[in-house]
């Protein structure tokens, strides 16, 4: 049985964690060490496939959260998913994830969503303890990733990809 | 004719009018910009009715909106626009659009707009600020770490010198005669020396940053009472992020203890923030103040999985909780210990039976009870 499926799933996070990073990534296997902040709105689509089953992921690359600008909450209309963004490197911006997450929660009800530390080739100088690493795994489905060397981002969208099947 | 100038204006504008269908999809009017030429090249022909959510998927969250302005009633809405979003031209080039909702008369329209200009203005102001905060973040967390680590060191190096400087002067009380006498008036001289450089340092290092001060350490007196409020205060966001309740219980009146205002919040803030750090999700932290005789207890208590046994002796030593990422600078605590015990205060750690951690440090309360307020 062959079944096509479209499903949209935001990005959030606050700002330079990386989200237009890992989607260029994963949909084309690029990357670039130049920050280049996202403007407005970027929508990407990847096409995967599960068995017989196949997604098409409609990536909404937000512009990011900080004091300069709030995340349009109003973008996450018909999002089945979502995932929330962290550089490993700085903490508060872990924070800023979960509180977009409890925002996000609160306009599309409880979706799936996975959380991606990014910048884990910059492991040794992550702000994140063990015990905090250890408290976010059991609140949220976390995944270590790097959009600079790969590891990882493959991962996080396809769990949250086949997450979004599930339902 | 007159039409037909008005759509040219408008495609030189980089704008491209559609007008919504009943059934929803939407037609061009007039004629259409390169931009909008290119990406319909191939497609759909001019005037075939286009569902733009499709070819625009950002639009699928804005028509919802934009049906508030076509279906007014009169006094409604008569514009909206949307924020801008990027496409990608077959180009390769970014294509940022912004769209507007208009209704002229009876009809129902939707402009899109290429602007790059806009685009790159708002690129220009956002990408600065934001490369500037991120500096200014990554720098100001490095020069904090220095900072703790300086003052730890400096302020290790003065606790061996009072021993020296002890063992000396009563040597030199003894008045031994001759050679003896010079020798030690001299290591006596030296090492007095060396104490006044690193109060120097101390005190350089304290008007540089105000908030590692030590140059009134043994005189200042603060509120205990008025400093948990404001470092709970702060964490309360934090806490809440975290679904974690910060209980506190504090006396009614003002708390006055030996100790100075910026150490004093930064110790508070050390504690409080390891507490919420290891809390559970929906646990409670508890921050109590007891008032002894002389002094003043404070402690802070978690729901967390508490410190490991092999780790409690060595807590509140620097790096004692091992060297390395996860062990952030290791300083904290330390930096907690050396701080009270220069009010003469004491810190400990006690696992409480019922589980969690529970950190409390003590301070003296000032000679008389009429102490000042320290500025
Ligand atoms: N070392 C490292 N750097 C990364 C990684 N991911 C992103 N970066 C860098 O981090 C900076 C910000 O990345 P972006 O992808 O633009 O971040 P963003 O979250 O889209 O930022 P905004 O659009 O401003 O919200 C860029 O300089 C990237 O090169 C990573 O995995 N490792
Ligand atoms: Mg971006």
């Amino acid at each position: 049985m062959n079944t096509l499926e479209k499903r949209k799933v935001c990005l959030l996070g606050a700002t330079g964690v990386g989200k237009t990073s890992l989607v260029m990534r994963f949909v084309r296997s690029i990357f670039s060490d130049q920050y280049l902040t996202t403007i407005g709105t970027k929508i990407e689509t990847k096409h995967l496939t599960y068995g017989d089953h196949e997604l098409v992921l409609v990536l909404w690359d937000l512009s990011g959260e900080d004091e300069f600008q709030r995340v349009r909450l109003s973008y996450l209309r018909g999002a089945a998913g979502y995932l929330l963004v962290a550089d490993g490197t700085r903490r508060a911006t872990v924070e800023t994830a979960i509180a977009l997450h409890h925002v996000a929660a609160e306009v599309v009800g409880d979706v799936p969503r996975v959380l991606v530390l990014n910048k884990a080739d910059l492991r040794a100088f992550w702000e994140l303890d063990d015990a905090y690493e250890r408290e976010l795994t059991a609140r949220f489905s976390v995944f270590e990733a790097s959009a600079k060397t790969g590891a990882g981002v493959e991962e996080a969208f396809r769990a949250l990809g086949h997450a979004l099947l599930q339902r | 004719m007159e039409t037909s100038i008005a759509s040219s204006i408008l495609a030189s504008l980089e704008k491209v009018v559609l007008e919504r269908q009943p059934d929803g999809t939407f037609l061009q009017r007039g004629s259409a910009p390169d931009w909008y030429s290119r990406m319909l090249r191939g497609v759909l022909r001019a005037n075939t009715p286009i569902r733009v959510e499709c070819m625009f998927p950002f639009l699928s969250v804005f028509l919802p909106e934009a049906e508030a302005v076509w279906q007014a009633e009169s006094g409604g809405l008569t514009r909206l626009d949307s924020d801008l979003w990027c496409e990608t031209a077959e180009s390769g080039e970014e294509l940022p659009l912004a769209a507007t909702a208009l209704l002229v008369g009876p009809c129902r329209l939707l402009v899109i707009t290429r602007c790059d200009e806009l685009f790159h203005e708002r690129r220009l102001v956002l990408q600065r600020a934001r490369e500037l905060r991120i500096t200014h973040d990554a720098l100001a967390r490095e020069i904090e770490q220095k900072d703790i680590l300086m003052h730890c060191i400096v302020h290790d190096l003065a606790n061996p010198l009072q021993t020296i400087l002890g063992v000396l002067s009563s040597l030199d009380e003894r008045h031994p005669p001759g050679e003896d006498g010079d020798m030690i008036a001299l290591a006596l001289d030296a090492a007095l020396r060396q104490r006044r450089m690193i109060r120097e340092i101390l005190s350089v290092f304290a008007s540089e940053h105000g908030d590692l001060d030590t140059t009134h350490e043994e005189t200042a007196i603060s509120d205990l009472r008025a400093g948990i409020l404001r470092v709970v205060a702060e964490h309360e966001l934090t806490a809440r992020g975290r679904n974690v309740r910060i209980e506190r219980d504090v006396p009614p009146l003002p708390s006055l203890v030996v100790a100075d205002e910026p150490r004093l919040l930064r110790v508070l803030a050390n504690l409080l923030d390891n507490a919420v750090r290891h809390s559970p999700v929906g646990g409670h932290v508890r921050v109590r103040v007891r008032e002894e005789d002389t002094s003043v207890e404070v402690s802070v208590e978690d729901e967390g999985p508490g410190v490991p046994p092999s780790l409690a002796t060595r807590l509140f030593q620097r790096f004692g909780r091992g060297i390395g990422p996860e062990a952030g600078t290791g300083l904290g605590l330390y930096f907690c210990r050396i701080t009270v015990e220069r009010w003469g205060g004491s810190i400990g750690y006690a696992a409480p039976p019922e589980g969690g951690a529970r950190f409390w440090f003590r301070l003296r309360k000032p000679p008389s009870s009429t102490g000042t307020l320290a500025a």
